[in-house]
């Protein structure tokens, strides 16, 4: 069974990762962190109930996804617009990009959000989490196949937004 | 994975770190996580006494020790309504023994959803006698009923965090049944009694509030359905076959005991429900065959629910003395 040490290994591993795709479900920071914590909480409660992970990233995506759907369905989700208005939409506090990165990064942002659910999804696990197409195809119970035009086709849309060459 | 695409890729790459935790966010919760699993780990001791006990022996062991506990008052208890001298050993006693031996998530969530269905029934007995509910019963069984709710909610929300989302959306859908035939229920008592909604009642507030909330929590576990596996749905549609024998079995029981007090039209009317269930599970097997789990599940889900209102609607009209079977009876 995974130790303490080891744990918290994984813990500065994959919690910025597991924040962002938090992020990425609930456009809240703060309600992000929360789940992200809560995420790690509940992994380390059932490895010691003695259960078997066998790949601890993606059970720990697995876990954030659950848990951050049924916080959705709790909290109703806040809509993109409200966010904007209210935090902006550049979730970071420890800034080291210039004003027009920052700017490009939030449109790059808001276009991934308008993309549809699942086409997000893929993006935001290949690209913001950094996941194989492997590892996001068995995730998400599909084929890598399906995964891999899922993400060329919002690749596709995504550069169409932005007018890249 | 496509050359045109690199720049595209690497802005993505980059956006992305533009959300992340500072470092001061990344220790606090470095922090708090080994704080909770310290405590995790100081509560998991296992106790060397239940370690011993085979799983289904569980069950048994809570009746035996209530048993042992209260002796007949136990179950003398299990009839009782507020107000009663015995109630306080059935809701103090009796349930909290129980819910301390439901060990895993789902034997919780049940349990919290009887007890909710409990609470309920209690309201609908108390509701249905003459004379206005009074104010602190009306308070004590809301505040009951809400916490039975956020219990068997926290439950389900395990059970899906464990990977189990098929258990979860069955355990679900069986919450989000029991509040929406209750409502039923309590509306038709207000019709039957020529009542006003009472609009400063506390429970029919918390079973309104929750039935949306679980709703809700259906959705949700629907949309979590998506990362089930093939043998996840075939064990689960398993379960759910084997359940609707039980329910209809049941079923056909509450009408037999219940025959005297159903007229003609009630009659007619639940064999009506009967025969709808009995498409809903038509359609399942071919969803089966046809090798589409996912469909399938979900109708034997609904084919469940079904049966569940119909069981409790027949047993509380049979119980309130009320005619509360009509033609919209199912409220899907």
């Amino acid at each position: 069974m995974l130790g303490e040490a080891a744990f918290i290994e994984a813990y500065d591993l994959y919690a910025d990762a597991i924040f962002r795709y938090c992020f990425f479900k609930t456009k809240d920071r703060e309600l992000s962190k929360e789940l992200m914590q809560e995420t790690f909480t509940k992994t380390w409660v059932y490895l010691q109930s003695g259960k078997e992970v066998k790949n601890l990233r993606a059970f720990l995506y697995r876990v954030a996804h659950n848990t951050a759907m049924t916080e959705l369905s709790r909290a109703k989700q806040q809509s993109l617009d409200l966010l904007k208005e209210t935090v902006g939409y550049d979730p970071t506090d420890e800034q080291t990009v210039s004003p027009e990165e920052s700017a490009e990064h939030a449109i790059m942002l808001r276009y991934v959000d308008e993309l549809d659910p699942k086409s997000r999804e893929a993006i935001v696990l290949r690209y913001m989490s950094g996941l194989p197409v492997s590892e996001i195809a068995e995730m998400l119970g599909e084929s890598a196949n399906v995964i891999s035009v899922r993400i060329h086709r919002a690749l596709k849309v995504l550069k169409e937004k932005m007018q890249l060459p | 994975m496509n050359e045109n695409f690199n720049e595209l890729e690497k802005k993505l790459e980059s956006a992305a770190q533009s959300v992340s935790l500072s470092t001061s966010e990344k220790n606090a919760g470095r922090a708090t996580l080994q704080s909770s699993m310290r405590a995790t780990a100081a509560r998991s001791i296992p106790s060397p006494f239940m370690h011993s006990v085979a799983l289904w022996l569980r069950p048994s062991l809570a009746l035996l020790i209530v048993f042992a506990v209260t002796g007949g008052i136990a179950s003398a208890s299990e009839a009782s309504l507020p107000g009663s001298p015995l109630y306080p050993v059935k809701v103090r006693v009796v349930e909290p023994v129980r819910a301390a031996l439901a060990f895993t998530p789902e034997d919780k969530a049940n349990f919290e959803i009887e007890r909710a269905h409990r609470r309920l029934e209690e309201f609908a007995q108390v509701s249905s006698a003459p004379g206005a509910v009074e104010e602190t019963t009306d308070s004590e069984l809301a505040t009951a009923l809400q916490t039975h709710i956020e219990d068997a909610t926290e439950s389900i929300r395990d059970l899906a965090t464990e990977g189990n989302e098929t258990g979860a959306l069955e355990t679900a859908a069986d919450l989000h049944a029991l509040l929406e035939v209750h409502t039923t229920v309590l509306d038709r008592l207000d019709v039957a009694q020529n009542e006003t909604a009472e609009e400063g009642n506390d429970l029919i507030t918390v079973l309104h509030d929750s039935l949306d909330e679980s709703e809700d929590l259906a959705t949700s576990l629907e949309d979590a359905l998506a990362t089930a596996s093939q043998e996840e749905f075939e064990d689960a549609i398993e379960e759910q076959a084997d359940e609707f024998e039980e329910h209809s079995l049941a079923v056909a029981e509450e009408v037999a005991e219940n025959a005297a007090s159903l007229d003609v039209e009630d009659g007619k009317e639940v064999q009506e429900e009967l025969a709808e269930t009995s498409v809903i599970i038509e359609s399942a097997k071919k969803a089966q065959l046809e090798n589409r789990l996912s469909d399938a599940f979900t109708l034997y889900t609904d084919a469940n629910d079904k049966l569940n209102r119909l069981s409790i609607i027949v047993e509380a009209d049979s119980e309130l003395g009320t005619d509360l079977i009509q033609e919209d009876e199912s409220t899907d």
